[in-house]
């Protein structure tokens, strides 16, 4: 990180921003509909522990996703005497899935928050 | 996931509780909240999920469970982690009931009836349900119209 100027993470990756100097950090979103359900699970991590894992609020990327979900809305409206648009399984697929996520475990989790501040007080 | 979750998603902001959201992004997710429940009928309208070798109905089979597995798997995480930072787990609660009696009034009871009595076998964030294909609801017509109409299909309904 130190010696690239660009960083990408997959959805749903746990990070912080650490610098040896003063520096503006810039971040950005970017949505694929290969790893939906990451992003989809990042959203529910977020929304649930909004202000235990992170510190700013997404507005514009919540507009993003409002715009894939109304895009393949419209995509399957639009295709032909009501086939089965090919924009819409992917859609389908992300609600229905047999690859899942065991809920968090609250020992687990507050052991990870732990971590991350002793990491931080030995870094201040 | 992803319709069901933008679905949702105004609960689990805490811009919202705090009553700091702005008028037009709440009007544009209720929008998408809406595009979203017209979808699902007309989809169940033009197609069916073939089960285990059955048709059955898009809205019952898949979307009605799928919304409701959701809430109630929100409030189980939030009961697990009991981290009231951005909105407490009775907001949160409170906020489910009140958008399903809006929305979904069918599913309200189902939803009541997960949220005070979690399923012990629901350990995950994401629906599970059994594996699906989508036919194309006329086409299942015109190969065997007695099982679409027999009853083996419920009318698509909310």
């Amino acid at each position: 990180m130190l010696t690239r100027k660009h960083s990408f993470m997959r959805p749903n990756t746990p990070h912080y921003v650490l610098t040896l100097e003063h520096s503006i950090t810039l971040g950005r979103h970017f949505y694929a509909a290969s790893t939906m359900m990451e992003t989809c699970l990042a959203y529910i991590h977020c929304g649930i522990l909004n202000g235990a894992i992170t510190n700013t609020d997404h507005p514009d990327a919540q507009r993003l996703l409002n715009r894939i979900l109304l895009m393949s809305i419209r995509e399957y409206k639009e295709s032909n005497s009501g086939a089965y648009a090919s924009q819409t399984s992917s859609l389908i697929t992300a609600i229905m899935t047999n690859h899942n996520q065991p809920l968090p475990q609250a020992r687990r989790f507050r052991e990870g928050i732990t971590v991350l501040i002793l990491k931080q007080s030995r870094v201040f | 996931m992803l319709g069901d979750l933008l679905e949702l998603s105004c609960l689990l902001t805490r811009r919202y509780h705090s009553k700091e959201m702005a008028e037009a992004e709440l009007a544009e997710q209720q929008h998408v909240t809406r595009m979203w429940i017209v979808f699902k009928r007309e989809f169940s309208r033009r197609q069916l999920l073939l089960i285990d070798g059955q048709l059955h109905d898009p809205q019952r089979a898949l979307f009605n469970p799928s919304v409701v597995d959701l809430a109630a798997k929100l409030v189980q995480y939030k009961e697990v982690l009991d981290i009231d930072r951005a909105f407490t787990l009775k907001k949160l609660r409170t906020g489910l009931l009140a958008h399903f009696k809006k929305y979904h009034p069918s599913l309200l009871e189902m939803l009541q009836k997960r949220l005070y009595a979690p399923d012990p076998s629901a350990v995950g964030l994401l629906y599970t349900g059994p594996s699906f294909t989508v036919v194309n609801r006329e086409e299942a017509m015109a190969v065997d119209p007695i099982v679409v109409t027999a009853g083996k299909v419920p009318v698509a309904s909310n």
